[in-house]
């Protein structure tokens, strides 16, 4: 037996119908919600953490405890001797949005926005600045040419923002920590002359802006190293008496900063204490002594 | 206008109770815990200024504060040379947690918090602090969350009751509690909450407030 194009294109419209119809009287009025991954643009969101999933645990009580410690998964029970499928799953959304701020960008604009003349690193793309940290350090000669136009020079501090290996954190959580920043730095009557933002940044370029600008310290916001679902933790750096190649243990880090660690206004007035604790010494660093920044 | 000097507290004794006895731990309150408590017990001449570091020590070691209270009328009355204005305790489940608890009240005491003296104001003190994140000590206190920006005013009665209306005319910031004289020491003040911006425009206020009824104790 033959059947010929038109045929079976009429077979195929019928079944086609059925289908609808039947699809059509067993739809729900509303739909359940889409599942991962579901439609563009859809959030995975894993159910809420239950309190613990610890089968007999030895001490119960204390699990809670642990628990609201920290938003890392804890406690989690397993199957067999492997994860839940839950929580691998919530493990593997974790280091996706990590990934996913690493490769994020600050979109152009955002410096001008936020009151801060764009500047770039001698790296030419993400990549680059992944693989050549020391591309990261040094502004482009364009960039260095902009610095060293500057007019409003020897500032009391050199206010920076980096994207640092977190670019979306400087989306979430920049405007708001530097503007509460320059507000801190204002009201201990800190000069701060004019602030850039360097694209593809490392911590050390700040050290090369300090020098150009001759300032008595630099400040620079950057996005941290992001873990397993810490894609929006900000960094602050504070470095005086900026010099190339100044060691790192020369210089005070406030990390954490973003919602559910350091709040921006909090990060400010530990930056100005730190800031002012350090030109009352002439160094800064570790030598400040313990307890300054965060123990 | 005046300036203010700062006048820096000084810790008057420091005792560590490794492994204090249970009825003791009982009688300061203590929940009952198998391994018994480690406790640090200081005196020190400033009483809010111990208590602001005190709080300190809670953000920056697992130590609660279990035990603080002021002196009857202060460090110039006090019943020994180690008494000062009062006795704090921090307890923790172990002694390393207590070094660190004592490590933070010292570095809080040394570099945070102090009261100030109004310049030729013949001994005029005060104490205005904004805490950018209060910990779990003063949080209770005031029964606000841990983490909240935190103002702490203290001065003599009639200073800081000036200076606490002052601060809250200025700042938009809440009362949370008010200490009328008399207290221990008879001094006077206040806990207030607000955005930490709010919290510093009121400590200003407030020490602004303080330095004005130092120098003119009749409004004239």
């Amino acid at each position: 037996m033959s059947l010929d194009d038109r045929d079976v294109d009429a077979i195929v419209e019928a079944v086609v119908q059925r289908i609808a119809r039947e699809l059509a009287q067993a739809a729900p009025t509303s739909l359940p919600p889409a599942p991962c991954g579901g439609d563009a643009g859809h959030h995975c969101t894993a159910d809420p953490r239950p309190v613990h999933a610890v089968e007999r645990p030895v001490y119960e009580a204390m699990l809670p405890r642990l628990v609201a410690l920290t938003p890392s998964q804890i406690a989690m029970g397993r199957a067999g001797n492997r994860l839940r499928t839950d929580d691998y799953l919530r493990a593997r959304e974790g280091q996706a949005d990590a990934r996913d701020a690493v490769h994020s960008a600050v979109p152009d604009g955002w410096a001008e926005q936020n009151e801060l003349t764009p500047l770039k690193s001698r790296c030419n793309d993400r990549h680059e600045y992944l693989l050549f940290p020391n591309h990261g350090r040094r502004l482009d000669d364009a960039s260095r040419a902009v610095v060293e136009a500057d007019r409003r020079l020897a500032p009391d501090v050199q206010v920076i923002v980096g994207d640092g290996l977190s670019p979306n954190a400087v989306v979430q959580n920049g405007a708001e920590t530097l503007a509460a920043l320059r507000r801190a730095l204002t009201t201990a009557g800190l000069r701060e002359g004019t602030g850039y933002y360097v694209k593809f940044a490392r911590i050390a370029v700040a050290d090369e802006i300090g020098v150009l600008t001759r300032a008595r310290a630099t400040v620079i916001l950057v996005g941290e190293r992001p873990g397993l679902g810490t894609g929006d933790s900000l960094s602050v750096y504070l470095a005086v008496n900026p010099r190339l190649g100044q060691d790192n243990a020369e210089k005070n880090c406030i990390s954490n900063v973003r919602p559910i660690g350091i709040r921006p206004d909090e990060a400010a007035k530990l930056s100005v204490e730190i800031l002012q604790r350090g030109f009352a010494r002439g160094w800064g660093g570790i030598d400040l002594g313990v307890g300054w920044g965060r123990q | 206008m005046s300036g203010l000097v700062r006048r820096p507290a000084t810790v008057l004794a420091c005792r560590r109770l490794p492994h204090a006895h249970p009825r003791l731990c009982e009688a300061l309150g203590l929940p009952e815990t198998v391994g018994g408590r480690s406790l640090a017990l200081i005196t020190c001449d400033q009483d809010d200024t111990l208590y602001a570091a005190l709080d300190h020590a809670t953000k920056m070691a697992d130590v609660d504060v279990v035990y603080a209270r002021s002196f009857y009328a202060g460090s110039a009355h006090a019943s020994g040379p180690l008494s000062g204005e009062v006795m704090g305790v921090l307890a923790a489940d172990e002694p390393e947690s207590i070094e660190q608890g004592v490590a933070a009240v010292e570095f809080a005491l040394r570099e945070l918090f102090a009261f100030e003296e109004v310049e030729g104001s013949g001994g005029v003190t005060l104490f205005a602090a904004a805490i950018g994140s209060v910990g779990r000590y003063l949080a209770a206190q005031a029964e606000v969350a841990p983490g909240t920006p935190f103002g702490y005013f203290i001065a003599p009665p009639v200073e800081a009751t000036v200076g606490v209306d002052a601060a809250l005319k200025v700042a938009d910031v809440t009362l949370r509690r008010f200490f009328g004289p008399p207290t221990e020491t008879n001094f006077a003040g206040a806990y207030v909450t607000g955005t930490l911006d709010a919290v510093e425009a009121a400590a200003k206020a407030f020490a602004d407030a303080v330095v004005d009824v130092a120098a003119r104790p009749h409004g004239r």
